[in-house]
């Protein structure tokens, strides 16, 4: 009986979760502009009218750009912070870990607002790189934790032995840790692009007339309300769950699945 | 012998154990980073509070500092109203988003570890499949031409979900209730099974080891559950707007219509004070939360 009654509830969250989903999927194939019951008909022309809107595919490469920029230099930034948390004391980490993750944790409406003002100061305000710039320093934190989590879990005394054959520090931190953690580092490349690529607020500030792809959707959102949201939509959304299934793959702890 | 051990890299295999040696100049790697939000965080931070400070008019800061943004912003404006709509949103938001989930979770280790990890990691997937879109999907839901707003129906044609708070609150439910998932999911897998089996051993019954046992040791994971979809809700525009349209008006929507009317010192004093509850509701649910835990220990 309990069985079961889980098994109801699972369904229905699961219906919950994927119903915004599913029915995204199945809008980009309506017939009609817009989409009601009874079913207007099934069409490719939103995906059609999508491989022919040249704005949009700018708006793409742009997001996609600012996106693989934002994955490679946090995930630089948060090697290098990780493991420097990682080997500090515990009472020191915490604390540090504490600040470096604030960034995230401070509403993106809010930060947004803020490095508009400072964006504005430093002559960078409604450029792509004021938007980067903006990415790292919210996205980032993640990649410290992610980092931070995997170089906790690595066997010191490697570094150690490494460290009396005479190995320098900074040979021990890329060769060894970064030897060790590069499935977490990809997988930290692939959750911030897929972040960066879907985040809205903190580009709609600072972004101007260089529309990142979510700006792009939201102001077709307010304007023409064309059914080709929902088509490329769907292939975004097909394509960020591959990389995220990737990203969750290389996540896995690999010496736990070494011992099943 | 014991140097040669010791430069062979015999520690490797456990052989000699000695401590790694502190203080190695390994914080510098770290600090570059630091350096970065620094420069780019710290200081628009403090930007932000200095200008809400400062009067705004004709395209630039005046002179001199003030408090008149914050009396204006507190008596002469509806934010109070809209923050008090956004904090109820987010704090129903968060408490549904992580009962549900808890639920979830506590129904998902019922089944077989392979079916649980399928469901739970499709499940927390589906938060990054976009968030501007889902929610545009979810207004054909609520809408009149829609399920859900046809079963809901009022005789007269209205609907009631689309643009009105309720349809917020259930419009995020899909859309964070995954972050929440993926956040349980880890707090769940770190509990260990000796505690449920001392408990099953001693005679408790399923819904008491969940409830006395299970439950408790995943407090910092429910805390952190209960924290991050109040500040995504907090922070957020995109579902407010396209769910909740006019009759939702909430504190970030505000600080986006200052912006619009180029009122840089009030929607400064507005991100402010939000920032300061945020930390304040923040601060106060982990204390309270992870204090009571420490007591139990």
């Amino acid at each position: 009986m309990k069985r079961i009654a889980a098994i109801v509830f699972l369904g229905l969250v699961i219906v919950l979760i994927f119903i915004p989903l599913l029915t995204m999927i199945v809008l980009s194939f309506s017939k009609g502009r817009f989409a009601s019951f009874p079913w207007p008909g099934w069409s490719f022309q939103w995906y059609l009218q999508f491989f022919e809107n040249s704005t949009l595919h700018l708006s793409l490469l742009r997001s996609l750009i600012l996106g693989m920029g934002a994955a490679f230099v946090s995930t630089l930034l948060g090697f290098g912070s990780g493991y420097a948390l990682s080997r500090m004391s515990s009472g020191k980490s915490s604390v540090l870990l504490i600040l470096f993750t604030l960034p995230a944790i401070v509403p993106f409406v809010l930060f947004g607002f803020c490095f508009v003002e400072f964006a504005g100061y430093i002559g960078i305000l409604r450029t792509t790189s004021a938007v980067l710039i903006a990415h790292i320093v919210v996205f980032s934190p993640l990649s410290t934790a992610l980092c931070f989590h995997r170089f906790r879990q690595l066997n010191l005394d490697i570094e150690d032995a490494a460290r009396e054959l005479g190995a320098s520090e900074t040979k021990i931190f890329f060769t060894i840790v970064g030897g060790q953690s590069w499935r977490t580092l990809i997988a930290s490349v692939i959750v911030i692009f897929v972040l960066s690529w879907d985040e809205y607020v903190i580009s709609w500030f600072v972004s101007g007339f260089n529309k990142t792809y979510p700006v792009y959707v939201r102001n077709m959102l307010e304007s023409t309300m064309s059914p080709e949201i929902n088509a490329v939509g769907s292939i975004i959304a097909v394509l960020s769950l591959c990389l995220m299934s990737t990203a969750l793959y290389l996540l896995r702890n690999p010496e736990k699945s070494k011992e099943k | 012998m014991d140097q040669l051990l010791e430069s062979s890299g015999a520690r490797m295999f456990g052989l000699i154990k000695k401590k790694s040696n502190p203080g190695l100049g390994r914080e510098r790697f770290g600090l570059f980073h630091m350096l970065w939000l620094l420069v780019f965080f710290g200081i628009p931070l403090l930007l932000l509070i200095f200008n809400s400070l400062k009067k705004y008019e004709y395209g630039q800061f005046k002179p001199g500092l003030t408090i008149d943004n914050y009396k204006n912003l507190l008596f002469d404006s509806p934010f109070p109203g809209a923050l008090y709509i956004t904090l109820i949103l987010a704090l129903t938001v968060s408490l549904l988003s992580t009962l549900i989930a808890l639920g979830t979770i506590i129904s998902a280790w019922l089944l077989s570890k392979k079916v649980r990890n399928a469901i739970l990691l499709g499940c927390t997937l589906v938060f990054f499949a976009g968030v501007t879109q889902r929610a545009f999907a979810l207004e054909f839901v609520f809408s009149d031409r829609g399920l859900l707003g046809l079963l809901l129906q009022h005789p007269d044609g209205s609907t009631s979900l689309l643009y009105s708070n309720a349809g917020v609150v259930l419009a995020y439910l899909p859309i964070l209730l995954p972050l929440c998932i993926a956040v349980l999911y880890v707090a769940r897998k770190e509990v260990s099974t000796i505690f449920e089996d001392a408990a099953v051993d001693l005679g408790a019954e399923w819904q008491s080891v969940q409830i006395r046992v299970v439950i408790p040791l995943m407090k910092p994971g429910i805390i952190v559950s209960l924290i991050l979809p109040f500040i995504l809700v907090v922070g957020d525009v995109v579902v407010v707007d396209l769910i909740g349209g006019a009759q939702v008006f909430t504190s970030a929507m505000q600080i986006i219509d200052y912006t619009k009317i180029d009122d840089w010192g009030t929607g400064g004093a507005a991100s402010v004070i939000l920032l300061l509850v945020i930390g304040l509701i923040i601060w106060a649910g982990s204390t309270i939360g992870l204090g009571k835990r420490t007591g139990e220990q």
